[in-house]
């Protein structure tokens, strides 16, 4: 299952496509690194700034004395690194700093936002997902589970999507389509061959173009090995693509 | 210079011309977009200020569903598959997300949590916790007669330098008071109890094994301390230390547990549902009595922290905080307390 269908009470069917082991470990180690990042830098600042009061505390942490630097410095670290994902996934809506660079967030089952619920049951079996060690349960069932879920998803009903196109994204596809007499996927293909003309064999290049006109205008077709032939079918395309 | 042309279509033989040759029809989605792009920017531009949780008023909020409305239509008439309709349906989405975000009332959902839904799961688990608790008790029970035919056995649980200090007569909570912070000694008890805690209920997933594991080892070392400590004539300082904060933490150990175990029978013992949603249910009405065990926690930690590592108290008032404690904890988790003091909410 590598897409998640959705039947909306409006009726409409959507399809999200489901991500994969790759992308949720690229999404994990970067998410790691932002954490601990950012744990290490607060250890910095804190005690940059108990060594400027002249209080180096940090020598030995369980003494009485100690309190100030625990309570400001070392339990919100363990806040940063702990709260990471539940605080990051509950205020964007199922994405975290990493999954948005990877390009996926987390849905439930009918393709919304997970609940608050459920951000933190998936975040809870974390506990069983890294066993034995470095995540080989939870990434082994992504490999090879029917749904590519952890067994946090399983838990809590979510699921690690491919996140959709952003609001830029939109206006990029709407200038294609807007500017062009092609579908969308004819767009693609063109501007694909396009990019890798110069690149292609003339004969190789010319059977593509031809395959490509005889979908979008068929009756022309150009012969190969000629090299204004060639240069009349670039034309062409590039008129196309728009 | 060779063009070969469809017989239906009389092209003209000069490459200009040719590269000028009329443009196929207009497509749907290039139709659609020309008459539509506007209304969908303007979605978009809505969608990220409901986001931001600016208010917007009626009049904008109604606009932002009868435009939600038309695009749904709009992606209705796309074919099924490619990458406009995809960047149309993520717009959709991100419509949809704004527009069916439950308004919370923090204050309301909590009340009702703790006077519905807690007392409803606690019912609903019976079964389980109470096996949990025989079980926990069993082991306990094995982990003490096991220590008391061989002392040694007692080494599989304590570290050799705490069994050396309990043959010197000494108990290693009579340490702990004046080492450590009580408040140091509080949090990392608390989050140590809470782990456990949630593991012994995560670990369900394995069909109930790994909770049976996780109450196998917790009940054989309680068995096997107090059996050890016992022989050693330091048992009673042991017991000491325990009854401000013990009964209430081994009990949410054994009420974790419970939930585990009930994790594990839906597993195990789906019924009629597929095995997945029978695990996503016994998982989303454990949660509740797993929480509210977890917060119980919180407050066993500050007790452990404070209370029972001070000499000062004597056993007396220790037994007297913990039974009070759990007449409390019982009673707000089976829900009796809100009967009692006639607390009610809409479900």
């Amino acid at each position: 299952m590598s897409e998640l269908a959705i039947k909306l009470n409006d009726g409409l069917d959507l399809r999200l496509s489901i991500a994969g082991p790759g992308a949720r470990a690229y999404a994990f180690l970067l998410d790691f690194k932002f954490r601990v990042l950012a744990a290490l830098l607060w250890l910095g600042i804190g005690m940059t700034i108990f060594h400027l009061l002249g209080r180096d505390e940090f020598a030995n942490i369980f003494e009485e004395e100690q309190k100030p630097f625990l309570l400001t410095v070392g339990i919100p670290i363990m806040v940063i690194y702990f709260l990471y994902h539940p605080i990051f996934e509950l205020l964007l809506g199922g994405r975290t700093p990493g999954k948005i660079i990877a390009g996926i967030r987390i849905v439930d089952l009918s393709g919304r936002a997970p609940s608050a619920m459920q951000i933190v049951l998936r975040n809870m079996f974390r506990l069983i997902d890294s066993l034995p060690a470095l995540y080989v349960l939870g990434l082994g069932l992504s490999f090879f589970g029917r749904s590519r879920a952890r067994i946090g998803d399983l838990a809590a009903g979510t699921v690690l999507v491919h996140d959709g196109p952003r609001a830029k994204a939109l206006n990029i596809t709407l200038a294609q389509v807007q500017n062009t007499v092609l579908t969308p996927a004819q767009w693609d293909f063109a501007r694909n061959l396009l990019d890798r003309w110069g690149g292609l064999m003339p004969d190789e290049r010319t059977r593509l173009a031809n395959t490509f006109f005889a979908k979008v205008q068929p009756g022309i077709l150009f012969n190969a090995g000629n090299q204004p032939l060639a240069a009349a079918q670039l034309e062409r395309l590039k008129r196309l693509v728009g | 210079m060779s063009v070969e042309t469809a017989p239906a279509l009389n092209l003209p033989p000069e490459l200009p011309a040719l590269a000028a040759a009329p443009a196929p029809a207009r497509s749907m989605e290039t139709k659609l977009a020309n008459t539509a792009a506007t209304r969908w920017q303007k979605l978009v531009l809505q969608t990220q200020r409901f986001a931001q949780r600016k208010p917007q008023g009626l009049a904008a909020a109604r606009a932002y569903v009868a435009e939600y409305r038309a695009l749904e239509h709009d992606i209705g008439a796309l074919p099924e598959r490619g990458a406009f309709r995809s960047a149309l349906e993520s717009v959709y989405l991100r419509a949809q997300e704004q527009l069916l975000r439950p308004a919370y009332n923090v204050r309301a959902d909590l009340k009702r949590w703790f006077v519905h839904d807690v007392p409803q799961a606690f019912w609903a688990m019976r079964m389980e916790i109470s096996i949990a608790i025989v079980l926990f008790l069993g082991f306990a029970a094995i982990g003490a007669t096991a220590v008391h035919y061989s002392e040694d056995l007692a080494g599989l649980f304590m570290d050799p330098r705490q069994m050396d200090e309990v043959r010197a007569g000494k108990v290693w909570t009579d340490a702990i008071f004046g080492v450590t912070p009580a408040s140091v000694l509080s949090f990392e008890i608390t989050l140590n109890n809470i782990l456990v805690a949630l593991f012994a209920f995560v670990i369900g997933a394995l069909y109930g094994l790994g909770t049976v594991y996780i109450l196998a080892v917790n009940g054989l070392m309680l068995g096997a301390l107090f059996k050890f400590t016992y022989a050693y004539g330091v048992g009673d300082r042991l017991l000491n230390f325990i009854p401000a904060h013990g009964m209430v933490e081994l009990f949410v150990i054994c009420l974790a547990a419970g939930c585990g175990l009930h994790v594990g029978d839906a597993l195990v013992n789906p019924g009629q549902k597929p095995r997945a949603l029978a695990f996503r249910e016994a998982i989303s009405r454990a949660t509740p009595v797993l929480l509210f065990g977890c917060a119980g926690l919180l407050v066993c930690g500050v007790i452990e922290g404070y209370i029972s590592p001070n000499p000062a108290v004597n056993f007396a008032t220790r037994v007297g905080i913990g039974l009070s404690w759990l007449l409390l904890f019982l009673g707000a988790l089976t829900g009796v307390i809100w009967r009692v003091l006639q607390v009610r909410v809409d479900t």
